[in-house]
């Protein structure tokens, strides 16, 4: 007997006016449909149209030409590929048609002030909407608004603050800011562990939504546009979903962690001494602190620092200097870490680690660290280059984010940084 | 039907001079001879050190001329508060030229101007 027709196709618009944008990434994405009703969509802009026409107007030229009720969830991305090519700017969609798949969309608000919660009321609207649905594999593609850094009083929006002072000053106003102005960490894996404990047999593909200044960054479901939420699509199918991820970073120097705040985000000493002194001489840096270019493209991108957990690297990119502490932007969960060292070559190479001919796929959605888009630059081409030999003539999405996760059914969830993680899906 | 130098031109003002951290771009060889936006579309922020730049960016064409051959692919250079970002159009002594603040997250903004020299390739080499 013959499996029943899966059409999958990835759609894209360069257009600067939002509303055009969004009728044309759906017009071309059906037209690859052939016809076909699309079981969901997931949309993915980069930020440029908050200031051409809003995400608003984005939302209303999709649903020009998307059919109604169609479930519709994304978020903002600094970057992605597709079969199209590479962009920094534009926007993307995937658009699936399958006949065996019951799907359904989850929302949390608050995600920064109430993580908790907002896992609840997403996971809630998850379970029910497919409560009834007879196929037994479960996968679930989500997006959390990412860290959001609030600009401070005197200094604006800094990577690298040397005054102790200012750096202490900066690390309460972070705390503050996150519970009164929703701008802070994004608790992606506080969010990610609530829901786990009701999603048993999900297998998971996580990416944080963010914009080039990790400012402000959107969320969509349906037709609303949101901020500090967690939006999901649910979907139950008799879908393969495999799972994977991949850094490639050669691990260096050993230190101890010797302080860190209660979250583990913010490390105040390695091996006893300020966290931020320590770090500069592992990674042999000389002289006084780097300028905040200097920072967060050299070493910010190459020199993640890494923990080890269950056999596997996790990199944790150092985005912020704060006086004596430095700033990560999810937990680092060990005492004991290395100075990474990641290349270009490594991130490009990181590919084949994913990359196997162990499924077929329908489709794929990666998410990738944004750290590594802005090391790449250019060269993200021959990232592409290796998807489009893997997949083919088959649509992918690799959208950059601010963290990847994946997870599979039963086991505990790898959030990731600067690194790439890859969901097949397939017959 | 548009010119190969019209459809160029249309590459740097719609697809490049929108970005907020392009502030001024052209293809160009020596001399800053070669296709430009009109330089009142430039962004303000470069205009005072407009004549230093076309100077300093004339040495560096002889650069990309003597070692285009040799596959040199991109220079860049910093000045002051700006970057120089070129694209060399292959083989050739052109180059797609763009004026970045120093502090631009360049890697976004390669991914674009890439996209934009391999469109300018393509008119190129159109028949």
């Amino acid at each position: 007997m013959s499996s029943p027709e899966l059409k999958a196709a990835v759609g894209l618009s360069r257009k600067w006016d939002a509303r055009e944008a969004g009728r044309e990434l759906v017009n071309k994405t059906l037209e690859r449909l052939e016809g076909a009703k699309p079981n969901f969509f997931l949309l993915f802009p980069t930020i440029h149209y908050a200031n051409h026409g809003g995400f608003k107007e984005l939302l209303n030229g999709v649903w020009d030409v998307l059919p109604k009720k169609t479930p519709l969830v994304g978020g903002t991305v600094m970057g992605f590929i597709n079969n199209m090519g590479c962009f920094t700017r534009g926007v993307t969609g995937l658009a699936v048609s399958y006949p065996n798949m019951d799907v359904a969309v989850g929302v949390g608000h608050n995600t920064k002030r109430s993580p908790a919660t907002a896992a609840k009321s997403c996971v809630e609207l998850i379970k029910n909407g497919l409560k009834n649905s007879k196929y037994k594999n479960k996968f679930l593609f989500d997006m959390i608004s990412g860290t959001e850094i609030p600009s401070m009083p005197g200094m604006g929006r800094k990577a690298v603050i040397p005054s102790d002072l200012m750096g202490k000053f900066a690390t309460k106003m972070l705390g503050v800011s996150e519970v009164i102005l929703q701008k802070g960490f994004g608790n992606e894996e506080e969010i990610l562990e609530e829901m786990l404990n009701e999603l048993d047999d999900y297998s998971i593909i996580h990416g944080s939504s963010l914009d080039v200044s990790l400012a402000k960054n959107y969320q969509f479901l349906g037709d609303k546009v949101l901020t500090d939420s967690i939006v999901s699509l649910g979907v139950s199918s008799d879908l393969n979903v495999n799972l994977s991820f991949a850094s490639r970073a050669n691990l260096t120097k050993k230190f101890k962690v010797t302080k860190i705040s209660k979250d583990r985000r913010v490390i105040h000493e390695i091996d006893g001494k300020p966290a931020s002194e320590k770090l500069l001489e592992l990674v042999g840096w000389k002289g006084k602190f780097p300028t905040d270019r200097q920072f967060t493209f050299g070493i910010t991108t190459y020199f993640p620092i890494c923990f080890i957990s269950d056999g596997k690297n996790f990199l944790r990119p150092v985005v912020g200097i704060l006086g004596g502490s430095i700033l990560l932007m999810s937990k680092f969960e060990s005492n004991e870490g290395y100075v990474a060292l990641i290349s270009g070559k490594n991130m490009i190479d990181s590919l084949d680690d994913i990359l196997t001919d162990e499924m077929a796929a329908d489709f794929g959605i990666l998410s990738s660290c944004a750290v590594r888009l802005m090391g790449l630059g250019g060269e993200v081409f021959a990232i592409r280059e290796k998807l489009m030999k893997y997949f083919k003539d088959k649509p992918f999405i690799l959208v950059n984010c601010a963290g990847e996760a994946v997870r599979k059914p039963n086991d505990r969830i790898y959030y990731l940084n600067e690194s790439i993680a890859l969901g097949l899906i397939g017959r | 039907m548009e010119s190969k130098e019209e459809q160029i031109l249309k590459i740097l003002q719609e697809d490049l001079m929108p970005l907020e951290d392009i502030h001024a771009c052209m293809v160009a060889k020596k001399g800053l001879e070669g296709i430009t936006p009109l330089t009142e579309k430039f962004k303000q922020e470069v205009l005072p050190i407009w004549e230093i730049l076309k100077n300093t960016m004339d040495e560096l064409f002889d650069v990309v001329s003597h070692y285009s051959e040799y596959g040199l692919d991109k220079v860049y250079f910093e000045l002051g508060e700006f970057d120089v970002m070129f694209f060399i159009l292959p083989g050739s002594d052109t180059a797609l030229v763009a004026i970045v603040p120093a502090l631009a997250n360049r890697g976004l903004l390669e991914v674009e101007l890439e996209n934009a020299r391999r469109a300018i390739i393509k008119i190129v080499e159109e028949k």
